[in-house]
C-alpha cells in the first residue's frame, strides 16, 4: 500500500493547486459527508478496496493515514478515466465537491509534513545475516551456526524491514542453543593439550614402493588411482605449545562387499592405512575432445577444468563433475577450524591440435626428425627457443591407441587411431627451449612411431598466437570438503579457488570451521566397508570451456583442528590478560563487564553489569568451574534484548539526536551488516564519530565486511534470488548452467560495489560503457579475449549490454526459463528502477493462454490490457518490459523481437537502446529518488514515513549537481536527517 | 543444502534402554489418555488441483470424484488413496466466503484461519489457524503444543507467506523445513538419561529467567522508547518458559521407545522431492506415535511459483513448473497437472498407510487423527470449491466413505466439526455458520 503511493509524492509539488480556502472547513460536517455518499460503498467496511477504508480515516493526518488521504486525492481530481474516482458509472460529485476534496486534502497534508511526527526510537531484531555476522566478529567464531533459524520476514520491496521482522519462541529457543554451542567451541580448557590431526597425500606415478595386494572397492563409479601412484605421510606440525597427534587407525573390521545397497560376504579384517584413505576419481572418466580428464605423472597428477555434470538425473550425472578428484578417508575431527594445503603448479602443457590441421612439411621447415628405432628414451638437439608443432609418423592396428610422448620430461597423451598404412599427423603445440631435449616414448605394441617430427612455428603463424593465448591461463584451484554419498558426494567449497598461475610448485591454503560442511559422523554400529566415508575434494574449476593447461597437484596435507596458538585467540579474546586471574570474583568481573561492552556495542550499565555477574556468581556457587560458570553468563548476555537487538533509546516523543554509540552500530549494520569494530567505538567514546562521519564511510567501504552490504543489499533490491530459481529450459538453453546462472548473479553485486568505490554516477544503472566480468561472465557475452580467471575485472562493454537492465543474470531470473516475460520485466523496471509500482492484480485473472486463437504474446498481452480491471495496472508495467523483449529468456540479446513500445506518458520506444537513453535523459531525477528510497528503507531497517519520503526530494537536488554519485547518496542518506535521529 | 547427515547416524539410538510402557509413565494422566488420544495433522498444496474441462475429454483426471455419495468412485490422481476408502470422505463445493474477494495469491494464508483477508481487523493481518486452535487445547497432554512445517522455511514474505500456521494474534509462526533439524530438536534433545536432561533443564531454565529479569528490567530502563519488537520478544521468552515449564514436567518420563531407522535424511530435494515428502511425512507420525504434539500443519508447497516446490513437476518428468501447470487449460496440461496431483496423492496414501501402521489406543494412529488435506484454490487463482479431504479420526465418531457435496458449504463450518468431534468445546471459528449436519461427524 505504501509504495503504490510513493509514486505520487515525486510529482505532489506539481499536482497541487494553490490553496484557495483556509483549514476552516470542518471535518465532520463538510468533508466526512462528501466521502460516506461518494466513495464508501466501495471503501467502507464491506468492500475494502485498494485497502482503503473512508469509514476510518480521520483529520489527524498521521501515520499509514497520510499516504491514503494522498491517493485519495489524486483520484478525485485525476483526468484518466482509468484512475479518475468515482469511477464512470457510479454516483459522481459536483466540481465544486471535488474542488474542496482535493483542496482541503492537499492543505492538509502540506501541514502534516511541516509537523514532526512521534518519534519514539525503536528496537529491531538483528536479521539472520546481521545475528551470523556479529557473532563471527565478537567471538572471532568461523563455526556459522546459525542456519537453523527461520528465514527473516521480507515486505513486498524485498526488505528485512522491522514491520515483517518477528520474534517467536522458536527464535528464542534457537538463540539459547546457537549462544551455547558457539561458546562451547570458542571456550576451551587451557591445560588440556589439543589433540590435532595431520597427515599429507603425495601424488605422483610409482612413488610408493610399499607392495599393496588388496583389492580397494569404493562403490559403484569409484575410480580409485592404484596405490603405487599415491603415498600417505602422518605428520607433526611444528607448534609452540603442547599437543598430541592424532595417527590414522589401520585396522578395521568389515563386512566386505557392495551390491546394490546390501552388502555381501562375512566379517573381514582390514590392515593398513591404504583401508583408511583412498585418491578417488568418482565419475565415468572421459573428456571432451576425447582428451584424458585426469593423468598420473611422475611429480603429480594432472586434472582438466571440472566440467559440472548436466544436472538432469542419469547414473553417470549423479557422481559429480568430470573430472572429479578427491581424497576419500575415514577419519576427519568434527570440531575447530582446518586447513588444507595444496602444493600445485600450472603445467608446461601441450596444446592440442584438433584433426583439421596439416602436419609440417619438414623439407620446407627446417624440423628436428627423430627416427624411433625402438621404444627408448634418447635426447636430440633442439636449434632454438620457440613454438614447436609435434607431428608424428605412425602405424597402428589399433582402432584407438594411446602413445605417452615425454618431451623436457613432461609427458603428453597422443590419441591415435587405426591408419591403413603409414601416417602423418598434426598432434601438439608446445614451448622448447634451445639446446639438448630428452624424449621419451612409450607405446603398445599395435601401434609402432617411426618419427617424430618437431617443426618451429615462425612467430607470424596464427598458430604461435593460439598457444601463446592458450598458454597464458591459469588453473583454478578448488577445495572441497563433505563426504561420500551412494550417489554422488556432498562437497561444498572451502572458500573461494585460487589461481595457479606458476609453473613452479606452490602452496596453496584454504581455511573454515569443520562444522560448516556436511560431514560424516560415523556411526559405530554400521558394519559397511563404505560408511562415514569423508572427502576432502581437490579441483580444475571449470571457466568457459577455452583450452587451457592443466593444473598440476604434487600434494595435499590436512591439519585439523587447526591452531596457531593455544589457547586459540577467540579463547583469549574473551579471558583478556589482567593480574586478577587467580581472585575468581574480581576476573569474572573483568571478563564479563569487557565481553558485555562488546557484545552491547556501548558501555554498560553497573545495573546490567550486576545482573550478569549473578548469573555466573550461582553458576560458580554451584558447580566451583570458573569455565563453565563463565559459559552460562555470557550466554545470558547472547540472548538479550541488548545484544540480539538494534536499540535507539529515546525519552521523549519529540525528534532526538542518536548518541554516538547509537550512530556507530546503525552505521555498522548499514554497511557491514555487523557490530561497529574497536575504531567506530573508541570515536563514539571520544564524541568524535558524526565528526568524522563521511571519513567512517570511506573505511567502512573499503573494509572486506562490507561485501555483506553489497550482497545483501543488492540481492534485495535487484529481487537476485529469482536468478538461483528459475528452472531453466536446459535444452533450449544449454550455456546456462546451474553455475553460470550463480557467476551471473554475481554480476549486478560486483558492478554494484565498483559504482560505490569510484563514486560514479547513478546513471550506470541504466547504460555503462564497462562491464565487471569474469571468464565465466564475459564467455557468456561473447567476448573471448579476457582472462581474469574467476575474478570480476572492469571490462570493455559487450554490444547491447551497459547497466543492470542489459545484465543476462537479471533477465533470466525475469523469465519463466523457457520465454522470456515482458510483465515480469516491466512490473520489475517499475517497482525497482523507476519506482513507479503497480498496484495488486485483482482476483480471479483469466490467464494469457487462454485468450483463444493465433495471436503473438504482444498481442495477447494487448488484449489482456485492454480487459476492464487488468488496464489500469498493465499500462504501467507491459511498456516497460516490451523494448527488453529484445533478449530472450536466457538473456541473450536477439534482433528481431517485436519491441516498439508505448510508455506510460505517451513516449514511444523503438528499441532498448531508447529506453536506456530516454530513462537517463528524461527519467533520472525520479530513478534517484527511487534508489534512494530503496537505499534508504535498508539503512534504517524500516519503511520511510511520508514525510521522509517527501524530504528525498530535497536531498536529491543536492546530490543532482555532482549527477547523482552512488558513494555521495550512501553518505547523503546516512547524514540525513532519518538516520541521525529517533 | 550445506549440512547434511547420513541416516546411518540415527541408527542405534532407536532403543533407550529407559523406555517404560505407555501408560504407566502418564502417571495421574492415565485416566484421561486411555480414552484414546484427539490428533490433527493438516496437509497444504498450493495451486490447486486439476480439474479438466471437458471438452479435454480426460475427465478421469478430475481431482473430484464423479459421483457424490457413497457410491463414489476414484479417478485417476487420487488413485493411490483408493485403499483408504473407508477411511476418507472428499468435501466438494465448500469455500471461504471471503476467497473470491481477496487476492488469490493469499488463499494459502487464508485456508486454515477463513479470515476476511481483503479486510482485515484495523492493525491485523489474518486470524488465528484451525491447528494453533486444535492445539491450544491439546498441548495440556504432550511436550510440544504444535509442529509447523513447511516446504520452505520461516514465513516466507507478506502476502505470498511460507506457514499456513497463525497464532492467536494472527501473526505467521515461522515453518521448519529441515526433517533432520526437526528431529534432532524434538527427539535427539530427550535421548538423554533422565537425571541428565533434568540438569540440563534447570540450567536452561535458569538462563532463561535471568534473560527475562534482564529483559524485563531492560525494557523498564528504555522509557518511551517504542517497543513492539521487545514485547514480542518478551512473549516468546515467556512462551519459552512455559514450554520449558512443560517439559520438565515430562523430564524422568523417556520418551517412548521407536525405531528411527525408517527415516531417511539422504533426500536430494534437487532430484527426489517423494523422498523429501515421505520423510517429512514419516517424521510426523513418528511425532504422533510418540505423543510429542498433537497438532501439526505441513504446507507441501507455496502459491504462485515460489520457492524450491514450483520446480517439482519438472524434476518428476512433467513439462511445466507448478504453478504454470496450474494455469493450464490445454488437455496435456492439465493432465500432467492432475498427474502431480496423483504425486501428490502418493505422498499421501504414504502417510495414511503410515499411520495405519502404527498401533495406538483403541486401534491405529490413523484412527485418532484427523487428517485434513487440500487446496486454497480449486484451480488457478479460483477460490471456490475448493478440493478438500478428510481422513481418520475413526474413534472420534467421523464417519467415512462418502463424497459429500454442497454448493457454497463454508470451509469453516468443517472446521467447526472438526473440533467439535475432537471435544474441543467452541461454537464459532473462522467465518462459521454452524457444524455440518451430514452423517459424517458424529457430533450433536
Amino acid at each position: 500500500m505504501k509504495i503504490f503511493c510513493t509514486i505520487f509524492l515525486i510529482s505532489l509539488g506539481l499536482l497541487i493547486p494553490q490553496s484557495v480556502l483556509g483549514n476552516d472547513v470542518d471535518f465532520k460536517a463538510t468533508i466526512r459527508p462528501l466521502l460516506t455518499k461518494y466513495c464508501q460503498d466501495c471503501h467502507g467496511p464491506d468492500e475494502a478496496n485498494s485497502k482503503i477504508r473512508v469509514d476510518i480515516l480521520n483529520d489527524q493526518f498521521q501515520g499509514k493515514q497520510l499516504f491514503d488521504w494522498d491517493k485519495i486525492s489524486h483520484v478525485i481530481e485525476s483526468n484518466d478515466v482509468d484512475l479518475r474516482m468515482p469511477p464512470e458509472d457510479e454516483l459522481q460529485p459536483t466540481q465544486q465537491e471535488r474542488e474542496l476534496l482535493t483542496t482541503w486534502i492537499t492543505n492538509q497534508i502540506k501541514t502534516a509534513k511541516t509537523r514532526d511526527s512521534v518519534n519514539n526510537g525503536y528496537s529491531r531484531r538483528l536479521t539472520k545475516v546481521q545475528y551470523r555476522n556479529t557473532l563471527r566478529d565478537l567471538l572471532l567464531l568461523s563455526d556459522d551456526f546459525t542456519a537453523v533459524l527461520p528465514n527473516d520476514g521480507v515486505t513486498k520491496e524485498g526488505y528485512n524491514s522491522m514491520e515483517v521482522m518477528q520474534v517467536s519462541p522458536l527464535h528464542l529457543e534457537y538463540y539459547f542453543e546457537i549462544a551455547a554451542k558457539a561458546l562451547d567451541q570458542v571456550i576451551v580448557d587451557p591445560k588440556q593439550p589439543p589433540q590435532i590431526h595431520n597427515f599429507r597425500m603425495n601424488l605422483g606415478k610409482d612413488i610408493n614402493p610399499e607392495n599393496f595386494n588388496d583389492k580397494l572397492i569404493l562403490g559403484a563409479g569409484s575410480r580409485l588411482i592404484p596405490v603405487k601412484n599415491f603415498t600417505i605421510e602422518e605428520l607433526t606440525p611444528e607448534k609452540d605449545f603442547p599437543f598430541t597427534s592424532h595417527r590414522f587407525q589401520k585396522k578395521f573390521s568389515y563386512i566386505e562387499g557392495y551390491i546394490g545397497n546390501g552388502t555381501i560376504r562375512k566379517q573381514k579384517e582390514f590392515i593398513g592405512v591404504y583401508h583408511n584413505v583412498f585418491a578417488c576419481l568418482r565419475g565415468q572418466g572421459g573428456y571432451t575432445g576425447g582428451l584424458q580428464a585426469e593423468t598420473v605423472i611422475a611429480d603429480g597428477l594432472l586434472l582438466r577444468p571440472s566440467i559440472p555434470n548436466t544436472e538432469i538425473f542419469m547414473m553417470g550425472s549423479t557422481y559429480g563433475p568430470s573430472p572429479n578428484f578427491k581424497i576419500s578417508l575415514r577419519e576427519l575431527p568434527v570440531h575447530g577450524k582446518f586447513r588444507v594445503k595444496v602444493t600445485a603448479s600450472k603445467y608446461a602443457d601441450a596444446y592440442d591440435l584438433d584433426s583439421k590441421h596439416s602436419p609440417v612439411d619438414p623439407s620446407l621447415n627446417q624440423s628436428t626428425v627423430i627416427q624411433i628405432e625402438d621404444d627408448s628414451s634418447e635426447t636430440v638437439q633442439i636449434p632454438m627457443d620457440g613454438i614447436y608443432q609435434v607431428d608424428l609418423t605412425y602405424q597402428s592396428t589399433a582402432k584407438n591407441d594411446t602413445i605417452v610422448l615425454a618431451l623436457a620430461g613432461r609427458p603428453q597423451n597422443y590419441r591415435v587411431s587405426k591408419t591403413e598404412e603409414t601416417t602423418t599427423k598434426a598432434f601438439k603445440l608446445i614451448q622448447l627451449k634451445k639446446g639438448k631435449l630428452n624424449f621419451d616414448l612409450q607405446s603398445s605394441n599395435a601401434t609402432t612411431v617411426e618419427k617424430i617430427i618437431l617443426s618451429k612455428l615462425d612467430s607470424a603463424d596464427p598458430l604461435v598466437a593460439t598457444f601463446e593465448q592458450f598458454n597464458q591461463r591459469s588453473p583454478q584451484l578448488g577445495v572441497y570438503l563433505g563426504f561420500r554419498r551412494d550417489c554422488g558426494s556432498a562437497l561444498s567449497p572451502v572458500q573461494i579457488a585460487q589461481t595457479v598461475s606458476s609453473t613452479k610448485p606452490q602452496a596453496y591454503y584454504f581455511e573454515d570451521a569443520i562444522s560448516n560442511y556436511p560431514i560424516s559422523v560415523m556411526d559405530k554400529a554400521n558394519n559397511n566397508y563404505l560408511a562415514g566415508v569423508s572427502e576432502i575434494g581437490v579441483r580444475n574449476e571449470y571457466l568457459d570451456g577455452r583450452a587451457a593447461p592443466r593444473l598440476l597437484v604434487h600434494s595435499v596435507e590436512f591439519e585439523g583442528p587447526f591452531f596457531e596458538l593455544w589457547p586459540p585467540k577467540p579463547h583469549k579474546s574473551i579471558f583478556i590478560d589482567s593480574p586478577h586471574v587467580d581472585s575468581p570474583e574480581i576476573y569474572a568481573t573483568e571478563v564479563i563487564r569487557h565481553f558485555m561492552e562488546r557484545a552491547y556495542r556501548r558501555p554498560i550499565t553497573e545495573h546490567e553489569l550486576n545482573r550478569i555477574y549473578s548469573v555466573w556468581q550461582k553458576s560458580y556457587q554451584a558447580s566451583t568451574n570458573f569455565y563453565s560458570s563463565i559459559k552460562d553468563a555470557l550466554t545470558v548476555v547472547l540472548c538479550t534484548p541488548q545484544f540480539l537487538m538494534i536499540t535507539d533509546a529515546s525519552t521523549t516523543p519529540a525528534s532526538e539526536q542518536l548518541t554516538e554509540y547509537e550512530l556507530a552500530s546503525k552505521l555498522a549494520y548499514f554497511l557491514w551488516n555487523s557490530s561497529p569494530d574497536d575504531e567506530l567505538l573508541s570515536l563514539a567514546k571520544a564524541g568524535e564519530l558524526r565528526e568524522s562521519l563521511n571519513k567512517q564511510i570511506d573505511r567502512m567501504l573499503a573494509d572486506p565486511k562490507s561485501s555483506s552490504f553489497f550482497n545483501t543489499f543488492v540481492s534485495q533490491w535487484l529481487n537476485l534470488e529469482k536468478i538461483t530459481t528459475v528452472e531453466i529450459n536446459r535444452k533450449k538453453y544449454p550455456r546456462l548452467t546451474k553455475e553460470v546462472k550463480n557467476h551471473l548473479r554475481q554480476e549486478p553485486i560486483v558492478f554494484f560495489e565498483y559504482l560505490v568505490d569510484h563514486n560514479l554516477e547513478l546513471s550506470n544503472i541504466i547504460d555503462s560503457d564497462f562491464i565487471l566480468a569474469n571468464d565465466v561472465v564475459a564467455s557468456y557475452y561473447g567476448l573471448d579475449s579476457q582472462d581474469s580467471g574467476l575474478k570480476f575485472i572492469k571490462s570493455e562493454v559487450p554490444a547491447n549490454r551497459g547497466g543492470l537492465l542489459a545484465q543476462a543474470g537479471i533477465l533470466a531470473g525475469l523469465s519463466n526459463g523457457d520465454e522470456s516475460n515482458p510483465v515480469k520485466r516491466g512490473n520489475w523496471i517499475a517497482r525497482k528502477i523507476i519506482s513507479e509500482p503497480p498496484g495488486e492484480p485483482p482476483p480471479n485473472v483469466p490467464d494469457l493462454k487462454e485468450v483463444e486463437g493465433d495471436f503473438t504474446l504482444r498481442q495477447r498481452l494487448e488484449m489482456h490490457r485492454n480487459k476492464k480491471g487488468c488496464v489500469k495496472c498493465h499500462t504501467k508495467i507491459d511498456p516497460w518490459g516490451i523494448p527488453l523483449e529484445q533478449f530472450d529468456a536466457a538473456g541473450i540479446f536477439q534482433e528481431k523481437a517485436d519491441c516498439v513500445s508505448e510508455l506510460p506518458d505517451g513516449q514511444e520506444i523503438q528499441d532498448f537502446k531508447m529506453l536506456q537513453n530516454y530513462l537517463i535523459s528524461d527519467k533520472m531525477d525520479q530513478i534517484a529518488i527511487g534508489f534512494m528510497q530503496h537505499l534508504s528503507t535498508y539503512a534504517l531497517g524500516r519503511s520511510l514515513t511520508f514525510k521522509e519520503l517527501d524530504d528525498l526530494n530535497a536531498e536529491c537536488r543536492d546530490l543532482k549537481q555532482a549527477g547523482y554519485r552512488v558513494k555521495d547518496i550512501i553518505k547523503s542518506i546516512a547524514n540525513s536527517q532519518k538516520f541521525q535521529t529517533k | 543444502m550445506k549440512k547434511i547427515n547420513r541416516r546411518t547416524t540415527l541408527k542405534g539410538l532407536a532403543g533407550i534402554s529407559l523406555a517404560l510402557p505407555y501408560l504407566e509413565v502418564m502417571g495421574d494422566e492415565k485416566a484421561e489418555t486411555q480414552a484414546a488420544p484427539k490428533r490433527f495433522c493438516a496437509i497444504y498444496t498450493a495451486n490447486g488441483m486439476s480439474l479438466p474441462k471437458e471438452q479435454n475429454k480426460i475427465a478421469d483426471w478430475h481431482w473430484f470424484p464423479h459421483q457424490t455419495g457413497s457410491k463414489f468412485e476414484f479417478n485417476n490422481s487420487t488413485r493411490p488413496l483408493e485403499k483408504f476408502r473407508d477411511e476418507l470422505t472428499f468435501f466438494s463445493g465448500f469455500h471461504h466466503t471471503s476467497g473470491p474477494k481477496s487476492d488469490p495469491h493469499t488463499c494459502s494464508d487464508m485456508w486454515l484461519t477463513g479470515a476476511p483477508l481483503h479486510n482485515p481487523k484495523p492493525g491485523t493481518y489474518n486470524t488465528v489457524s484451525l491447528d494453533q486452535m486444535i492445539a491450544r487445547h491439546t498441548k495440556q497432554h504432550c511436550r510440544q503444543p504444535s509442529l509447523v512445517m513447511s516446504i520452505d522455511a520461516g514465513v516466507g514474505f507478506t502476502s505470498r507467506t511460507g506457514t499456513i500456521s497463525y497464532n492467536l494474534q494472527g501473526k505467521p509462526i515461522p515453518a521448519e523445513n529441515n526433517p533432520l533439524h526437526i528431529f534432532n530438536r524434538l527427539f535427539m534433545g530427550n535421548a538423554d538419561t533422565a537425571k541428565k536432561q533434568k540438569a540440563l533443564l534447570d540450567r536452561k531454565m535458569k538462563l532463561v529467567d535471568a534473560v527475562l529479569e534482564n529483559s524485563k528490567e531492560f525494557n523498564r530502563e528504555l522509557g518511551k522508547t517504542d517497543k513492539q519488537t521487545l514485547s514480542q520478544y518478551l512473549t516468546s521468552l515467556n512462551e519459552l518458559e512455559n514450554r520449558i515449564k512443560s517439559n520438565e514436567r515430562w523430564t524422568g518420563i523417556p520418551l517412548k521407545k521407536q525405531d528411527y531407522t525408517k527415516l531417511d535424511f539422504e533426500y536430494d530435494l534437487e532430484v527426489d522431492p517423494l523422498q523429501y515428502y515421505k520423510t517429512m511425512l514419516d517424521l510426523i507420525a513418528l511425532t504422533f506415535d510418540a505423543d510429542l504434539t498433537r497438532s501439526v500443519a505441513f504446507m507441501l508447497n507455496r502459491e504462485d511459483g515460489m520457492g524450491i516446490s514450483d520446480t517439482f513437476p519438472l524434476k518428476l518428468g512433467l513439462a511445466r513448473s507448478h504453478h504454470q501447470l496450474s494455469h493450464a487449460g490445454d488437455p496435456i496440461g492439465q493432465k500432467d497437472f492432475a498427474k502431480y496431483d496423483l504425486f501428490l496423492s502418493e505422498c499421501v496414501g504414504h502417510f495414511l498407510e503410515s499411520l495405519t501402521s502404527y498401533k495406538d489406543n483403541n486401534g491405529s494412529l490413523l484412527d485418532n487423527t484427523m487428517v485434513l488435506f487440500g487446496s486454497g484454490a480449486s484451480t488457478t487463482h479460483n477460490s471456490r470449491n475448493l478440493p478438500t479431504l478428510l481422513a481418520g479420526g475413526k474413534n472420534m465418531g467421523v464417519k467415512h466413505g462418502t463424497h459429500y457435496h454442497k454448493d457454497g458449504e463454508r470451509l469453516s463450518n468443517l472446521y467447526l466439526s472438526i473440533m467439535k468431534s475432537m471435544d474441543i468445546n467452541i461454537n464459532q471459528f473462522g467465518e462459521s455458520t454452524k457444524p455440518i449436519q451430514a452423517g459424517i461427524f458424529d457430533v450433536t
